[in-house]
């Protein structure tokens, strides 16, 4: 148990910061959907490692199942181009590199010189503790507002979604009320000049 | 005998918090790929979220998890219906083209 712990952990964060890195890299863009699938599933087994069965799982089953797939049937469908732009990262890649570097360091100097509060080892709770089930009595108790406003909100996303990306309906025959009304008779009928005989 | 800390989580996360944010900035040749690191950010805010949780013993953190993943759903539903639009009407999806209000 010991062991397997630091283990698990070791291996599995590495996992995931080298899928991030692959994300950032990549150059088409199923690579990338395929690195970031990756990513999650690395995270989610550093989150089961944390005790969070539930969402570890709808990590898993939300997002790479259904979340992943709109990625990467969206990479599929618009069928984009490969093309480079070496320049353009050869000019800002150090200075970059640079300014993250100095990022990185000072989230790490502040967890390091706060480490009185940070050091403690993680506790672990029991083995008939049940994940969803705490969850669901905060969730539907202290957190009912928030969880409805989020069903809005995702409501509210399915719409603009479909309205955005929705045509019209093409080869429909119906009325244009306004086109019947503005046509004039010179459209409409056309006299012809036959000569009598 | 090595244990994980909570510090550990932490650094981690903060690291591909980081990959993420340069990833932003650095990225000019397709905007899926941006989208995808505003999902790798919110990934690493979210392990945040739950190291936190579990070292606190408060479930309040992964109810906050729940909820981000609810934004972050509906954030990648409306951003890739933006992008088909984009194509629709542009062609392309690169960040570099997208420069008509620089006048």
């Amino acid at each position: 148990m010991n062991i397997i712990q630091p283990l698990v952990f070791y291996s599995f964060s590495a996992l995931w910061v080298i899928s991030a890195l692959l994300v950032v890299s990549g150059r088409q863009g199923v690579h990338s959907v395929l690195a970031l699938i990756v990513s999650f599933f690395a995270s989610a087994v550093l989150w089961m490692l944390l005790e969070a069965e539930f969402l570890s799982l709808v990590l898993i089953f939300v997002y790479v199942g259904a979340v992943m797939t709109l990625f990467l049937f969206v990479v599929m469908m618009l069928n984009l181009r490969v093309d480079s732009d070496k320049p353009f990262l050869f000019r800002y890649l150090p200075w970059s590199v640079l300014f993250f570097a100095v990022f990185f360091g000072v989230l790490l100097y502040w967890l390091v010189s706060s480490s009185p509060v940070f050091e403690h080892s993680l506790l672990w709770s029991s083995a008939d503790s049940n994940n969803a089930r705490m969850l669901g009595s905060v969730l539907y108790t202290r957190y009912m507002y928030p969880f409805e406003l989020a069903s809005l909100l995702l409501l509210a996303s399915i719409v603009s979604a479909i309205v955005l990306a929705f045509r019209g309906r093409r080869a429909l025959k119906r009325q244009s009320i306004s086109d019947q009304i503005q046509v004039s008779p010179k459209d409409r009928v056309s006299l012809v000049d036959l000569s009598s005989k | 005998m090595m244990m994980i800390a909570l510090s550990h989580y932490l650094i981690v996360s903060a690291l591909v918090l980081t990959i993420a944010l340069g990833g932003i900035v650095l990225n000019r040749h397709n905007l899926i790929v941006l989208l995808m690191c505003i999902e790798l950010l919110l990934l690493a805010v979210n392990t945040n979220f739950i190291a936190f949780s579990h070292y606190l013993h408060d479930k309040s953190g992964q109810i906050m998890v729940l909820f981000v993943l609810t934004v972050a759903a509906a954030e990648a539903a409306i951003g890739l219906a933006l992008l088909i639009l984009l194509f629709r009407v542009r062609g392309v999806v690169q960040v570099r083209s997208l420069d008509s209000l620089r006048g």
